[in-house]
C-alpha cells in the first residue's frame, strides 16, 4: 500500500516541519521542498508505466507520433510548472509563482500554435476564396 | 517508495541541531560564529535538495519529454 | 478509413487519461485546449491528406466523362491502326512465302540428287500467298547429270536442255534427255499435288 507510506510521510514531514518552523524557517521550507519532491519521484514511476502503455497502444493503432509527443510535452511542462509554483508559493513567494504559472502557459500555448496554424490554414484552403 | 525517507529525518535533525547549535552559540556570545554554523547546515541540506530536485528533473524529461 | 477511426479513439483516449494525470490547478484548461486541438487534427488528417495530394476536384467530379474523351482518342487512330496491322499482315504473308519457297528449293536439293543421280542446279519455286487461296505458281528446276556418278552416265551429253513448259510443246524437246525430266517432273507433280503447266525441268 503504497497510498499508506506517503500519507505517512506527509504527516511526519508536516510534524517535522511544524517542530522546526520555530527556530529555523529556512529548513522547514527545505524539507517540505524535499518531501514534495519525494512523492513526486515515488510516483514518477508508475506514470511512466501508464505512459508507455498509451504510447505501444499509439504505435499499434498507427497514430501520428506528432500527436503523442506534443501531448507528452505539454503534460511534462505543466508538471514542472505547477511543482515549481507550488514550491514558490510554499516559500511565500506568490507573485514568482504565477510567473512560473504564466512561463508554463506561454510554452503550452506556443506548442499548440504549430497545430492552431495548420488547422485555421486547412480550413482557409477549403473555403473557398 | 524507492527514495530513502531517512534523509527526511536527516534533514529535519540537521535543523533542529543547528537551530540548537545557533542558540547555544548565541548565549555564549559568539554571534558571527553561530551565523556561520547555521549557513553551513543550510549549505548541507540545500545540497541533498539539490540532488533531489537533479533527480525530479531527469526523470520528469524521461517520461515526458522522452525525444528530448 | 479503419486506421483514422482507430487513432482518434485512441487519441481521445489518451487524452482522458494525460487530463487525469494532470496537476490539478491553473494550467489544466491550456492542457485541455491543446489536447482539443490535437484530436481536431487527428479527424482533419485525410483533408490535409486530401489537400498535400493538391488533388484537382475537378478532375475528380469529371473523373467518367474524361475516360470517355480518352476512349474518343483512342477511336480517332484505329483506322490507323488496322492500316498497321493490314501492313503487317501483308509482311507476315510475303515472309510466309519466302520461307515456303526457300523451304521447297532446299527439299529438291536434297531429294532429287538422292532418287535420279542428278544434280540441281538452280531451284526456284514461285508461290503466291498473299492471296486468300495460297497456293505455288511454278516450279522452275535446273538440274543437270552428276560428275561424280558412273561413266557410263557421263557419255550422255551434258548439255541439253529439257523445258517443260505448259505453253511449249512436249515434241521439240529431245527425247534422250526428256526421259529423266519427265521423271523429275512427275515426281515433283506427285510430291506437290501440282499440275504438269506448274512444273518447269531444265536440263543442263
Amino acid at each position: 500500500m503504497e497510498i499508506l507510506q506517503v500519507v505517512g510521510l506527509g504527516l511526519i514531514t508536516t510534524i517535522l516541519i511544524l517542530v522546526v518552523k520555530e527556530q529555523k524557517p529556512i529548513f522547514a521550507f527545505l524539507l517540505a521542498t524535499f518531501v514534495g519532491i519525494t512523492i513526486f519521484l515515488s510516483l514518477a514511476g508508475k506514470i511512466a508505466d501508464v505512459i508507455r502503455i498509451l504510447e505501444n497502444l499509439a504505435t499499434q493503432a498507427h497514430v501520428n507520433n506528432l500527436f503523442l509527443e506534443t501531448i507528452l510535452k505539454i503534460i511534462g511542462i505543466a508538471y514542472i510548472a505547477e511543482f515549481g509554483a507550488q514550491v514558490t508559493r510554499d516559500a511565500g513567494q506568490g507573485s514568482i509563482a504565477s510567473k512560473i504559472e504564466l512561463a508554463g502557459k506561454v510554452l503550452i500555448m506556443v506548442m499548440a500554435i504549430p497545430i492552431i496554424t495548420v488547422i485555421i490554414e486547412t480550413i482557409v484552403s477549403i473555403l473557398p476564396a | 517508495m524507492p527514495y530513502n525517507i531517512d534523509a527526511v529525518f536527516q534533514i529535519a535533525g540537521i535543523g533542529i541541531i543547528v537551530a540548537m547549535i545557533h542558540t547555544i552559540l548565541k548565549q555564549m556570545g559568539k554571534e558571527d560564529f553561530a551565523h556561520w554554523v547555521t549557513l553551513f547546515g543550510f549549505g548541507v541540506v540545500l545540497f541533498m535538495v539539490a540532488m533531489l530536485i537533479q533527480d525530479l528533473f531527469t526523470t520528469i524529461k524521461n517520461v515526458f519529454l522522452f525525444r528530448m | 478509413m479503419g486506421d483514422w477511426l482507430k487513432q482518434i479513439i485512441l487519441l481521445v483516449l489518451i487524452a482522458t487519461f494525460l487530463d487525469m494525470l494532470l496537476p490539478s490547478n491553473a494550467m489544466e484548461k491550456y492542457v485541455k485546449l491543446v489536447m482539443g486541438l490535437l484530436i481536431l487534427m487527428a479527424i482533419l488528417s485525410p483533408i490535409f491528406k486530401l489537400l498535400s495530394e493538391n488533388l484537382d476536384l475537378t478532375e475528380l467530379a469529371f473523373f467518367d466523362g474524361s475516360k470517355a474523351v480518352v476512349a474518343a482518342t483512342e477511336m480517332k487512330s484505329l483506322a490507323d491502326i488496322n492500316e498497321q496491322t493490314s501492313q503487317l499482315k501483308k509482311k507476315q504473308d510475303q515472309m510466309i512465302q519466302q520461307k515456303t519457297e526457300q523451304s521447297m528449293e532446299m527439299w529438291m536439293k536434297k531429294n532429287i540428287p538422292d532418287r535420279f543421280a542428278m544434280e540441281v542446279v538452280s531451284a526456284d519455286v514461285v508461290a503466291q500467298f498473299t492471296t486468300e487461296n495460297p497456293h505455288i505458281e511454278k516450279i522452275h528446276l535446273v538440274v543437270k547429270e552428276k560428275t561424280t556418278g558412273s561413266s557410263a552416265k557421263q557419255q550422255i551429253n551434258p548439255v541439253q536442255e529439257v523445258s517443260i513448259l505448259p505453253s511449249n510443246e512436249p515434241t521439240h524437246k529431245e527425247p534422250t534427255s526428256n526421259e529423266t525430266g519427265q521423271k523429275i517432273q512427275n515426281f515433283i507433280q506427285q510430291t506437290w499435288n501440282l499440275t504438269a503447266e506448274q512444273v518447269e525441268v531444265q536440263l543442263e
